[in-house]
Order: structure tokens, then C-alpha cells, then sequence
């Protein structure tokens, strides 16, 4: 989907979600984000995001899921290329984040990329992403939290 | 089901060719199949045609290049994995007794740069996630982290794929290059360089498919047969199983296990192997996925030379994607194209096993599913 189709009337100095539809309240700038997914209800399985039908056992029925804001890095990489069209400025990582027993969601650091270790507790948080006509375009990102990155810098 | 055979294959070269149309490109790589087969194309009865940038109808006029006979020409779409997915129909067709003969083709023209794999204005675009070498440099990252593995064994992969494409006129680069020259280009995504990235490219490649039985009506002197294959589309993993995270050779694993079934054969009888080394890493991956190697010793096995042409497990002996080039219509038929020199002894500097190799394997990955094909001379 596009951010023109999220949104009917957009005007000038509006904050707005990315993809609404990925946040289980009103995401709020600076706030952790909470992210709506699916639980299938016959295998357990947890998706992000939300979907029809259990990709894993393929049943119906699947429930809303509260996921976040806090995950694991399971791996990361540092991007060093611009990619057209994107709104990140290189270099910045992307994580895929274990959340809880699942799933893992894929999204990006863009401080303190630098000190990202596999394992790492992260965050997910609420942030502008995007400036575009005016109007401000928010999604979750991941944040090293703060302790931890102090606690890794001292430790090295 | 009847055995199949390929009587033939053609290509024409990979590289930058801005003057060329994609009729001039697919036309020459036709007609190096059809004379390498013996058959000509007024006996051709369907072809099959692997392309993915090309526009509506994209595959009558390139095949319609040879002459209209009214034969069905189906385009076919499996993104990277286009051409052995269009193979993949040509030996269904042949085997199961519908047609005796078919043409398969795969054919692309790319801009320069990094591919687009989503819309300019998707999600995965805006928050800079659509990057295909992340994709495997993810992966690298976490290998290195579960395995014995350093930076210079994924970089070791391209320094064997440039020195086989420096044997091979077909290849879009043609020259060798140091590991330092790999460990020092432009760092795209950590741990993967510019060097060890495949480029975009213009180029084409075909092969001609026969039934056994009809085999012997044409001129063709040798030939290799269609042994095994599979094709998947990704099958869902759930998250509880395996360790979390592990470099995912599932997939791989899961598709090898029924080719090789399907052939009768084991991972140990494989005597030359073309995977998809989109990025150096790849080539990792896909030996551990197709049990080649013990997963976690692929990247040793690369270090110490077991896949160079040479080695015990000769790998991507045409320079593969990184340096053959990867025109991602094109990519899945070029693999059979080597498979056929490969085991017909016709391999000239980048022949592997003294011109005695039995058995070939390709794995042909693609954004929507990958195919697995196994021959034998």
C-alpha cells in the first residue's frame, strides 16, 4: 500500500502513520510503539502484520495481537548505499527484531548502530520518518536502549 | 513420464549492450542453441520464455524473431528464477507426452544500479528496507555470528567467480581480481562490497529440449538428460522451530532432498553445481542448503578451495552470477547452459573432473520461489 492511499485528506502539518494499520492505537511521536499483529488461534503461530489466514497451518480465524515494544536483534546489517525513493540516509542499519516468542518484524537503527550486537535487547519506538508537503509521516523504528548501549561501550 | 533430453544450448553474451534490442539479444542466443541441437526451429512445437522487465508479449517477439510458426510462446515470471521455471514447464510438456520438442529462453536488458524489488512508494522503499544485498548480508551477519566464518570467505567467493569468468568469452567481467581488491571496494551492506555484488546486465540464453525417443531424428551428437528437479515457492517456517534466527537453509534443503529423489542420486554423486550467488554469500548458503558441505562449513569450504574448478566441489565454474552476469530472465538458462558444457566435456579452461563430469546441479533462487535441476550426461 502507499502512504497516498492511508490517507483521505492530508493537510499541511498533519503528523501521520506510514501504514495505520501496523499500530494497534494512534501512534504518537516519541512514544513506544505497540504494532497490531495476528495470533492464529490453532497453532499459536503470530504474524506481523495482521493477515487472514495462518501462513504456517493455513486455519482462519486468527485474533489480534498486541505486539512490542520491546525485542531481541537477531541479526543486523549497516546499509551504505542509498536506496532511491527511500527516506533513510545511509548509513543506518536494518534489524530483524524477535519479538517475544515471535514473530520478527524487519526495521531500521539509525543511532547508535554502531555499538548492534546480535542478542541485543532493543525497543521499538515511534518516530517521523518521513517530511513530505508539509506533513510528517511516523512509523517504529528500533532504538538501542540506552543502558544497555552505555553498558556494552564500557564493557569494550 | 518420458525421458527428456537437451540437445543444445546457446547464449549470447552477457554484459552492457545500450544498441541492442531484446530481439537482437534473444534471436542470437536462438540461433546458437538451435545449430548447437541440430533442430531447427521450423520443428520446434511450444516455447517457453523466462523474462521479468520485458513488457506484455515479451517473448513472441523475441521467439517470432526465427519465423511465425503459430507455436504457443508462454512467457513465464519466477523473478530471478524466470528461465529454469520456464524450463522447468518445457520438460513437463515433454515428459508427460504432449509435445517431442521445445525451445526455452530467458532474456533481459537492466538499467545500472541497485535492482528495485519493491514500488518506489512502498513501505519497504520510504524506510529503506527493499535492499536486495541486505538481504543476504542479514543472513552473512548471522553466519558469522553461529559459525567459524570471517569477511574474507564471503569475499573469497568472488575472487573464484572472477577468476572463472575470466575463462569464459560469454561473462559480462572478464578479469581476475585480488581479495584485497574485494575486501576494499565500496561496502554496500556490512560485510558484503561492491565486488561481491552481481551486476545488472543485458544478455540472453537458450536451450533446445527433446524426448528421448525423437532424439535421434535430429543431428545432435551428444546430450544431457533431465534427471530431477523441484520448485517451491518458500514454505512457511514457524518460528519455534530450529534455532532462533539461524541462516535459513530450509528451503534449499527441503526442494535438494526431492531433486535428488527424484534422480535416483546423492549429494556426493554431484559433480559440477551452478547456484545463486546473487551476492558472495549466497554461494555459502546454497552449498550447506543442497548438503554439499555440512551447514556451518560452507565458508571453510570456500576458503580452501573445494569450490574452484579444480576443487572436489567445483561451483558456478562460469563465473556464476557475480561475474558471469545476471540478467535475472536470463540467469536460470545461462546455469543450464554451463551444466550442458560442463557434461558434455566441451568446457575448454573451466572444464571440471578431466572432461568425466556425470552429474550437474543447479539451484536457481528468485523473489517468489526457487528451482532445483538435476542432469545427467
Amino acid at each position: 500500500m502507499t502512504k497516498a492511499e492511508i490517507v483521505e485528506k492530508p493537510g499541511a502539518g498533519e503528523v501521520i502513520a506510514l501504514r495505520a494499520e501496523m499500530f494497534s492505537e494512534t501512534p504518537e511521536p516519541g512514544q513506544p510503539a505497540r504494532l497490531l499483529g495476528s495470533e492464529c488461534p490453532a497453532c499459536g503461530e503470530r504474524f506481523f502484520p495482521r493477515r487472514k489466514y495462518c501462513a504456517a497451518c493455513t486455519g482462519g480465524g486468527l485474533r489480534d495481537v498486541i505486539l512490542g515494544p520491546g525485542g531481541k536483534v537477531e541479526t543486523y546489517t549497516i546499509v551504505r548505499q542509498q536506496l532511491p525513493g527511500s527516506a533513510m540516509v545511509p548509513p543506518y542499519a536494518i534489524v530483524n527484531v524477535r519479538l517475544g516468542k515471535g514473530p520478527t518484524v524487519q526495521t531500521v537503527v539509525r543511532e547508535g548502530y554502531e555499538s548492534l550486537t546480535i542478542g541485543q535487547a532493543v525497543v521499538l519506538m515511534v518516530e517521523p520518518v518521513l517530511e513530505e508537503d508539509g506533513r510528517t509521516y511516523v512509523s517504529f523504528v528500533a532504538r538501542v536502549e540506552p543502558n544497555q548501549q552505555a553498558g556494552l561501550r564500557e564493557g569494550k | 513420464m518420458r525421458d527428456v533430453l537437451v540437445l543444445g544450448a546457446g547464449l549470447h553474451r552477457f554484459g552492457r549492450f545500450p544498441d541492442k534490442s531484446l530481439q537482437d539479444l534473444g534471436r542470437e542466443a536462438i540461433e546458437n542453441a538451435l545449430a548447437d541441437s541440430g533442430v531447427p526451429f521450423k520443428e520446434i512445437e511450444v516455447a517457453y520464455v523466462g523474462r521479468v522487465l520485458a513488457g506484455m508479449g515479451a517473448g513472441l517477439n523475441v521467439v517470432s524473431e526465427m519465423g511465425r510458426t503459430g507455436i504457443p510462446v508462454i512467457n513465464i515470471e519466477m523473478a530471478c528464477a524466470s528461465s529454469t521455471s520456464a524450463f522447468r514447464e518445457a520438460y513437463l510438456a515433454i515428459a508427460s507426452g504432449i509435445y517431442d520438442t521445445a525451445l526455452v529462453v530467458g532474456f533481459e536488458k537492466m538499467q545500472r544500479g541497485l535492482i528495485q524489488i519493491s514500488d518506489q512508494k512502498s513501505y519497504q522503499t520510504v524506510m529503506g528496507l527493499a535492499v536486495m544485498p541486505a538481504a543476504y548480508a542479514l543472513q552473512a551477519q548471522r553466519y558469522m555470528a553461529d559459525h567459524e566464518a570471517t569477511p574474507e570467505m564471503f569475499a573469497q567467493v568472488s575472487v573464484k567467480s572472477h577468476r572463472n569468468g575470466a575463462a569464459n568469452p560469454y561473462a559480462q567481467y572478464q578479469s581476475a581480481v585480488t581479495l584485497e581488491e574485494v575486501m576494499s571496494s565500496r561496502m554496500i551492506a556490512d560485510p558484503v562490497t561492491l565486488l561481491q555484488c552481481s551486476p545488472t546486465t543485458d544478455g540472453a540464453a537458450a536451450v533446445v529440449l527433446c524426448a528421448a525417443s525423437r532424439a535421434a531424428h535430429y543431428s545432435a551428437k551428444r546430450s544431457i538428460r533431465v534427471a530431477g528437479w523441484a520448485t517451491g515457492s518458500g514454505r512457511y517456517q514457524p518460528q519455534g522451530e530450529g534455532d532462533e534466527g539461524e541462516a535459513d537453509t530450509g528451503e534449499i534443503g527441503r526442494l535438494a532432498s526431492l531433486a535428488f529423489e527424484r534422480a535416483g542420486i546423492a549429494p556426493q554423486d554431484v559433480d559440477v553445481t551452478q547456484v545463486h550467488d546473487a551476492f558472495a554469500p549466497g554461494e555459502i548458503f546454497s552449498i550447506e542448503g543442497l548438503g554439499l558441505v555440512p551447514v556451518g562449513e560452507g565458508a571453510r569450504a570456500v576458503w580452501e578451495g573445494r569450490t574452484e574448478i579444480t576443487g572436489d566441489i567445483p561451483v558456478n565454474t562460469d563465473g556464476g552470477l557475480l561475474s558471469r552476469g545476471h540478467p535475472i530472465g536470463a540467469t536460470g538458462c545461462a546455469m543450464v547452459t554451463e551444466v550442458f558444457r560442463q557434461l558434455t566435456g566441451e568446457a575448454g579452461a573451466r572444464q571440471v573432473k578431466d572432461g568425466d563430469a556425470k552429474v550437474g546441479l543447479i539451484q536457481n533462487a528468485g523473489i517468489g520461489g526457487m528451482n532445483i535441476l538435476v542432469f545427467e550426461r
